[in-house]
């Protein structure tokens, strides 16, 4: 049989469909007039205990929101759930074995649960990993990365992505640096050679340390909206 | 596909998972074609530009880690050939 091979041009993002929706989200927040972070980090760098210690600071001054992502279970909403706050949970594993990351779908999917005219900012709380939410916009104004110091000093060399993504890097558990052998000035070193210049804050969501300067940055995010 | 150096895509497990789902579809047996796209930048610092090899992303002319970066961010499918039955 005679056969002929024809080549079409498709010039597609791959991304496309995510981008796309993550846009869609961006249209809702910016129409409620919700601010939106996204909160990426390793598993247990400390994202839940720093919204614990955020909450307890601000919810009586600002409308927080947030919208907890996990592969399974509902226990980080349920360490929020006595803040009183709108709160929605979103797991992942309905996805193909478990998804690592958020996309701009399962935050859609979770958006209806939430009243966004209520809420001044909305924080996203994404699965704990280093490289997948890097690549999955879901409609946030800026991102926020936790990093904590039991990590090591090399991550952001091993994982510049999602360190070159971020717009801030909240350097958690410096309660913990008398006791390790964690150089701060060489971590610090390597997240300025990928994101140069990004702003940090050093954090203990144990001790208090760098919670004034946090939260005082999510207010000012206000006077920019 | 045209899939630029600083996308977290590992080649070999797209080509895998390519092959996996084309099993029993119309496009079982196709092949993946991958054009790995070099990352470039622009020195904010020197105003070099320079090809980015290798991790952290730093300018050749001056050593500078602040770049602009124009190219390698392409995760995208370029063209399709088919075949007529």
């Amino acid at each position: 049989m005679h056969r002929t091979a024809v080549k079409k041009v498709v010039l597609e993002n791959v991304l496309d469909a995510n981008d796309a929706l993550a846009r869609a989200n961006r249209d809702v927040f910016d129409r409620a007039g919700t601010y939106t972070i996204n909160m990426m980090s390793s598993p247990g760098a400390g994202k839940t205990a720093l919204l614990e210690r955020t909450l307890e600071r601000l919810r009586n001054r600002l409308r927080l929101g947030v919208l907890e992502g996990d592969v399974q279970t509902t226990l980080d909403a349920d360490r929020l759930a006595r803040f009183h706050i709108p709160l929605v949970q979103v797991n992942t594993d309905p996805g193909f074995g478990g998804e690592c990351h958020l996309d701009a779908n399962m935050v859609r999917s979770g958006l209806g649960e939430l009243p966004l005219d209520d809420i001044d900012i909305l924080i996203i709380e994404n699965v704990g990993n280093l490289v997948c939410p890097a690549e999955f916009k879901v409609g946030e104004d800026v991102r926020v990365m936790v990093y904590s110091v039991t990590e090591g000093e090399e991550k952001p060399l091993k994982y510049p992505l999602m360190f070159r993504s971020a717009d801030l890097v909240l350097v958690n558990k410096v309660d913990l640096l008398e006791h390790l052998d964690f150089d701060l000035e060489q971590f610090l070193g390597n997240l300025d050679a990928v994101n140069p210049g990004v702003r940090r804050v050093l954090t203990s969501a144990r001790t208090g340390q760098g919670l004034d300067e946090w939260c005082e940055w999510l207010g000012q995010r206000l006077e920019n909206v | 596909m045209k899939v630029g150096y600083l996308r977290q895509v590992v080649p070999s497990a797209l080509a895998f998972g390519f092959g996996l789902l084309a099993e029993g579809t119309p496009v079982e047996g196709a092949e993946l074609e991958m054009e790995q796209v070099p990352a470039e930048g622009r020195c904010r610092g020197c105003g070099v530009k320079s090809r980015l090899d290798s991790l952290p992303l730093q300018c050749t002319g001056c050593g500078g880690f602040d770049l602009e970066i124009f190219k390698g961010e392409e995760l995208m499918v370029e063209s399709l050939e088919l075949e007529e039955a």
